[in-house]
């Protein structure tokens, strides 16, 4: 048992996947993960910036919240698309990912640089993003303009 | 145990099954162990029932208890901690118990119990290098 | 004097062993994940904790023995291994997130790197063991630990739609979208995360700690029926503030100073600073109490001398089964495993192993030998019972549904 709890803790297998409908939940669980870290993102810029926290509390989850989408992107980039409508998603998806991640490395980096008060006018973008998100999420099959 | 068993009880037997994974507590009021077996003795009149002749405490001893692979690879560590040469565990005679209760009382100090060799071993060797062992408790 | 001293030993425990960094992060990330519609499960482990632990403080109260003590009288030499082994594997494991949990609170006032202060915080938590008076450590950290009602001014600070926040937590439901396993997961999680076992390890030896007699029967009641439901409201705050705060906006907490952001964003930085302070008391104290509980529960299965009461060179090799665990946690955590993840092993295996703590305290509990008049009355019985078929059940389901849900993903 004690080696069962080891392994489930330590290892992070990563399934291949098969099918295209897998490929879509996969995707869709990157999406709804990282749009959980861009509204923390937002959040934790909305308190910094009103005052509502001081700079290393931001600073932390700001850091905490750009290295959760790191994470995210990197495990989706190493599924291997099944197939041609998979590799449409992975477009779509892989755009989006990059918008979250420069977006929230940028407050991170205003953050540890002590300029709070910036951080809201720079975490406007996200919301855009995050809506853009949620519609992936509603519908990750749609093909159609993949950068906006 | 050691001693006949499967004997029909009496009510000393049935007793000193009671008195099996007791707390054993020295004059001072200090824990000393559990009673991990314990050695019956039966004398020379047919009509007399097995006595407690001792209390055995200590890793030996549990190890017997324990059983299976696991206890005997218990015994094998008290084996090699063991100062003395012979494997048995550490004896209580019985005259040293002074009452029985939820745990038992022992007249005896338990520094000078062989079961707490190991309580010694760690007080010299490592507790008592550390300043502030001897600190004031309560 | 000593009554009301007394009393912080229920708060103590139910700071530290209710709220620690396992309830901290289960009751924050069910919150925003399922709003309300698992407090049941909150309100079941506060009851559960706070009849054993009734039970457990009565034993010790009257027969002078702790829980862990009786386990191996009642049990057997057999048994009570593998009772000893599960349960220190469980603590310790627990211990490894508390540590964590005191470096993480740390983190989120400097930011600094966490890991840079697991050492010192394992330093920390044994010198307060070797040196500070067992009363002083109660009360310093049980009132520190009240620092967390600010959670409750924060919820009620936010505004919520009460009505809707009470329709959710007494009709409970499986949200759409969401399985029926990874629900119960969660269920079990908050359940082991109420009744972890080194909450009774804790109080029954820290009764004897104190010297509870007879006497004190009245006093074990109050710090039980204080202490606990407090515990028990602090988290429903935390739940709440998460309900309100992530709940709508889809955001899964998975980070300590997560659990911090409702206050943040009602009360600001003075709200933080009072949550941050309440997160140090919470897992400081858990820390102390869990590596108390690794010596409480080897030394008294062995029958060593155990316990702050005496000098620690006469209560020698319970120091060192303490000192050693404290030595895992730092050697562990710093090895940058998750503390998230880990402490989420801990409360989920915890629920695992309940059956295992609890069985043998109803039993003595009801030894009129040890008990005299004090044994359990037969309410007291029935719903003891019930929580014992409740708390074999959860156990047996514990395992299949982890791997099931893929540790609730």
């Amino acid at each position: 048992m004690i080696v069962g709890v080891a392994l489930l803790i330590g290892l992070h297998p990563i399934s291949p996947a098969r099918t295209l409908d897998d490929y879509e939940h996969k995707a869709k669980d990157t999406a709804q993960s990282v749009l959980s870290s861009i509204e923390t993102a937002r959040l934790a810029a909305r308190v910094g910036t009103r005052g509502d926290a001081f700079g290393p509390y931001v600073s932390v989850m700001l850091s905490e919240s750009d290295t959760a989408v790191t994470k995210a992107q990197g495990v989706f980039d190493s599924v291997q698309p099944p197939d041609r409508h998979a590799d449409a998603i992975r477009t779509r998806l892989g755009v989006l990912l990059n918008r979250a991640s420069d977006g929230v490395a940028r407050l991170r980096i205003t953050a540890r640089r002590g300029q709070l008060d910036r951080l809201e006018r720079q975490a406007r973008p996200l919301e855009h993003l995050a809506t853009r998100l949620q519609r992936f999420i509603e519908d990750p099959g749609q093909v159609g303009t993949g950068a906006a | 145990m050691n001693g006949p068993g499967g004997e029909p009880a009496g009510r000393q037997v049935w007793a000193v099954l009671e008195l099996l994974d007791r707390q054993l507590v020295d004059r001072d009021g200090r824990l000393a162990g559990k009673i991990d077996d314990v050695d019956f003795v039966v004398d020379d009149d047919p009509d007399a029932l097995p006595r407690v002749d001792a209390l055995l405490s200590g890793l030996g001893a549990l190890a017997n208890q324990i059983g299976g692979d696991f206890g005997r690879w218990l015994a094998s560590i008290e084996r090699r901690l063991a100062a003395r040469r012979d494997r048995a565990p550490s004896r209580i005679a019985w005259s040293d118990v002074k009452s029985i209760g939820s745990s038992v009382e022992l007249a005896a100090d338990r520094d000078d119990l062989d079961s707490n060799r190991g309580e010694r071993w760690v007080r010299d060797v490592i507790i008592d290098k550390v300043p502030g062992a001897g600190h004031e408790a309560e | 004097m000593k009554k009301v001293f007394g009393v912080t030993l229920g708060i103590l425990t139910a700071m530290g062993g209710f709220v620690d960094i396992g309830d901290l992060v289960a009751n924050s990330a069910t919150g925003a994940r399922y709003g309300m519609s698992l407090a049941w499960a909150v309100v079941l482990g506060v009851v559960g904790i706070i009849v054993f632990a009734e039970m457990a403080g009565r034993v010790a109260s009257v027969t002078q023995r702790a829980v862990f003590d009786l386990v191996r009288e009642r049990l057997g030499a057999r048994a009570g291994l593998v009772n000893l082994g599960a349960s220190f594997f469980i603590t310790v494991l627990t211990l490894i997130a508390e540590v964590a949990g005191v470096a993480l609170s740390f983190q989120l006032v400097s930011d600094v790197n966490y890991l840079l202060f697991i050492p010192l915080v394992g330093f920390a938590v044994w010198l307060v063991i070797w040196r500070v008076k067992f009363t002083t450590l109660e009360t310093v950290f049980g009132l520190m630990g009240l620092a967390m009602i600010v959670t409750i001014v924060a919820i009620v600070q936010l505004h919520p739609d009460w009505s809707s926040l009470w329709h959710h937590a007494s009709h409970p439901s499986v949200p759409p979208g969401e399985g029926r396993p990874t629900y119960f997961y969660f269920a079990i999680a908050l359940f082991g995360a109420a009744m972890t076992p080194y909450e009774v390890f804790f109080f029954s030896s820290g009764a004897v700690e104190e010297k509870w007699t007879r006497s004190d029967l009245v006093l074990n009641k109050a710090n039980v029926y204080l202490g606990f439901p407090l515990g028990g409201l602090l988290s429903l705050s935390l739940m709440a503030g998460a309900a309100v705060v992530f709940h709508p906006l889809g955001v899964g907490v998975d980070f300590l100073s997560q659990v911090a952001l409702p206050t943040s964003l009602a009360l600001g930085k003075v709200g933080l600073a009072f949550v941050i302070v309440g997160f140090v008391a919470c897992t400081f104290g858990a820390a102390l109490e869990t590596a108390l509980s690794c010596g409480y529960t080897m030394s008294q299965y062995f029958g060593w001398q155990w316990g702050k009461l005496v000098r620690p060179r006469e209560a020698a090799r319970f120091h060192l089964v303490v000192v050693s665990s404290i030595v895992v946690a730092i050697v562990v955590g710093v090895t940058a495993i998750d503390p998230i993840k880990v402490t989420e092993y801990s409360i989920v295996l915890s629920a695992a192993a309940l059956p295992l703590t609890y069985f043998p305290i109803l039993v003595v509990a009801n030894d009129a030998n040890y008990m005299g008049d004090d044994v359990n009355g037969p309410v007291r019985n029935a719903i003891a019972t019930f929580y014992m078929v409740l708390l074999t059940v959860v156990a047996a389901a514990t395992i299949p549904l982890m791997i099931a849900t893929k540790a609730g993903s």
